[in-house]
């Protein structure tokens, strides 16, 4: 007998629902959808504002439909609304952000890469002591260490300037990005690195040949975490930056301090919905890795 | 290749010792199997020589050199992992040339190596896969082309081929003795499969607790075990032991099993070694396979406990006056379960212990063949 003469029987059957069991379904996912609603709607006031006109907003509701469609609001805040009497928009905040962001990532995920692999696979004296020393910077307040950075930075002259609050970002997120960089690394097999010693290779080229390519996971983490934290981040911003150089977040905060006193609701809306766009775009890209290198090693 | 030496080694990791003055001399091409249970420290001897554990007290010697404060990389030394530890990331090509490029070598000479080890393991095929692709068969040839390409001067083994199934370890193992045999390199291997370690070495060294039970060739190990220790260890089902009581007068000694109806096993005039035992008590160590159903032999009245039919073989579990056995008799040989059965002791082939001291009674004509712990220690 062949393989299609086999008498293949009905394959559908499903476990039976009782309408106690349905009526429990319905009611989790309304629960569920009220739940979701209810963190949507700030997201989607700000979303429908950014396309009001603001005369609009002001006679109705701070809550409402559009009545007329407009895409002047993004327009002015990317590049002509005025924030503290400088009527650029948010353009060059966002690119001084970008500039400060992106070798604060770079740098601060390099370094804990590093740091993860000698806390864990290079016979290092001390080690232990040294990574709960570096993860204490994970739980102390930014409250704590804002004045000993300001006199750091000062020291050193780099006070309210992008390299001053770069470096801030730097060894701050150094202190994540080791915690997570060790413990992902802990879980690689040592006999890979006892192997990669017998091979002849020493502690940059294990580093670089061996260690590196396994860890594409925890480097998009560290990495999403990292962008996500520093531009979004704000008390630092706001202490460690002045007119030549701020970075977006701490600019939106004068945004709506206009002169003419008339709130600027329409284009503030845009530009914060500007701020915000960076990291969904790095989250979209790395999410579905994000999420994976968080549950590593959970399941093997 | 080289030969290799090792100098009374200790290990010491904080109060607990973990190797406790180890020599050992492996001669250039000898195949050595470190054997023992976990934690007898053989495989902390395996790092210690790889360097990748640094030693307490002792020096070693790989050829004329003192590679006792060397790093892995200086040694000249390759080592299989028991987890082949190959790198995910790269090809079988790469695993097995990294080593190459991390020592320089120019990439002709790099591609000429991996084609002459892919072939002589078979592995061409398998040249641009990544370990991930690869059974487990043929991750463990990868390893073992990693080890050969570099050529060096000593080849470690940690458990190798302990993660294969049955029938796969059988065949690995033999195609190791084969390419043993070809290549003739110096290896020493650890296992804790004493079957391994019987069918490989040219020499097995027994370990436990940390200390050198036996150095000797397989069938030293097994026909003449140097203590207690490695006579349990050896042997499967092991061997049996039994607490007699030497009697008689000299030249017509005998063996007294104490209980409810001791039985007296006369010893003849073979064991002058037991005179100075006359009135005390030995440990008799009888390998199942010396209790045979029928021929020449001293004859043991036992109740059939159990009859377990492995294939080959036919394995019994017997009751002999309170005493425990474990006889292996030919696959066609099957008494009933409860059934009073004699069989045939091999006495001659029995090992006698001081049950003091756990160490064997060499017999006269062994002498300082046997080499006991206390033999291999230095001054």
């Amino acid at each position: 007998m062949t393989v299609a003469d086999t008498h293949i029987p009905d394959l559908t059957r499903r476990k039976p629902r009782s309408a106690g069991q349905i009526a429990g379904r319905v009611a989790l996912y309304a629960v569920l959808l009220v739940m979701a609603g209810f963190v949507l709607m700030p997201l989607a006031v700000i979303a429908l504002n950014s396309v009001r006109v603001n005369e609009d907003i002001l006679r109705e509701s701070f809550i409402g439909w559009p009545t007329r469609l407009t895409l002047e609001n993004w327009g002015t805040a990317w590049s002509t609304a005025c924030i503290n009497a400088s009527c650029t928009g948010v353009k060059p905040y966002f690119w001084a952000s970008m500039l400060m962001v992106v070798p604060a990532t770079v740098i601060s995920t390099a370094v804990g890469l590093l740091n993860g692999f000698a806390l864990t696979k290079w016979r290092m004296p001390c080690a232990d002591v040294i990574f709960v020393c570096i993860t204490i910077g994970v739980f102390l307040p930014p409250q704590v260490v804002l004045l000993p950075w300001a006199i750091a930075l000062s020291w050193l002259g780099l006070a309210k300037s992008l390299t001053g609050l770069a470096l801030v970002h730097i060894i701050q997120g150094t202190c994540f990005t080791t915690l997570f960089c060790r413990n992902y690394m802990i879980n690689l097999p040592d006999d890979l690195i006892r192997a990669a010693q017998i091979d002849g290779a020493g502690f940059f080229r294990t580093f670089w040949r061996i260690v590196l390519p396994l860890s594409p996971p925890i480097i998009i983490v560290t990495v999403i975490w990292q962008f996500t934290f520093i531009w979004n981040e704000f008390l630092f911003a706001v202490t460690f930056s002045s007119s030549d150089f701020r970075p977006i977040t701490a600019a939106l905060m004068s945004l709506n301090a206009d002169d003419t006193g008339v709130s600027e609701y329409g284009f503030g809306s845009a530009a914060v919905l500007i701020a915000a766009i960076p990291p969904l775009v790095i989250y979209f890209l790395g999410g579905r890795y994000f999420v994976r290198g968080l549950t590593q090693g959970a399941v093997k | 290749m080289a030969s290799l030496s090792i100098e009374t080694i200790w290990k010491a990791y904080g109060d607990v010792i973990a190797l406790r003055d180890i020599n050992l001399e492996i001669a250039d091409g000898e195949f050595v199997v470190l054997v023992g249970p976990s934690g007898c420290g053989k495989s902390t001897l395996l790092s210690i020589i790889a360097g990748l554990e640094d030693t307490s007290h002792g020096a070693l010697h790989l050829g004329a050199r003192d590679v006792t404060d060397l790093s892995p990389k200086d040694r000249n030394i390759a080592l299989v992992f028991q987890s082949y530890a190959l790198y995910p990331t790269m090809t079988v090509r790469q695993n097995i040339t990294f080593g190459l490029e991390n020592r320089r070598v120019p990439r002709d000479e790099q591609a000429r190596a991996v084609a002459e080890v892919a072939k002589l393991l078979q592995i061409e095929p398998l040249l641009d896969r990544k370990p991930a692709q690869l059974s487990g068969g043929q991750r463990q040839r990868v390893a073992m082309g990693r080890a050969l390409v570099r050529d060096p001067d000593l080849f470690l083994f940690d458990e190798p081929l302990s993660n294969l199934d049955a029938k796969l370890r059988v065949e690995m193992r033999t195609e190791m003795k084969k390419l043993h045999k070809r290549l003739g390199q110096t290896i020493v291997y650890v296992t804790h499969d004493q079957v391994e370690a019987m069918t490989l070495s040219d020499r097995i060294v027994v370990m436990n607790g940390g200390e050198i039970q036996q150095v000797a060739d397989p069938d030293t190990i097994y026909r003449k075990p140097a203590n207690l220790f490695v006579a349990g260890f050896i042997g499967s089902p092991a061997m049996n032991f039994l607490d007699v009581e030497i009697t008689g007068r000299p030249g017509e000694l005998s063996a007294v099993l104490p209980g409810p109806s001791p039985v007296t096993l006369p010893l003849g005039a073979t064991r002058d070694e037991l005179t100075p035992y006359l009135g005390r008590r030995v440990t008799l160590g009888i390998r199942p396979e010396h209790l045979r159903p029928g021929g020449d032999g001293l004859p043991l009245d036992c109740t059939v406990e159990v009859v377990e039919p492995t294939g080959p073989d036919t394995m019994l579990v017997l009751d002999m006056a309170g005493h425990a056995l474990v006889a292996v008799t030919p696959a066609e040989y099957r008494p009933a379960e409860d059934s009073r059965i004699t069989l045939a002791l091999q006495i001659d082939e029995a090992s006698v212990f001081d049950p003091e001291t756990g160490r064997r009674i060499a017999r006269a004509e062994e002498g300082a063949a046997v080499e006991t712990l206390a033999a291999r220690r230095r001054a």
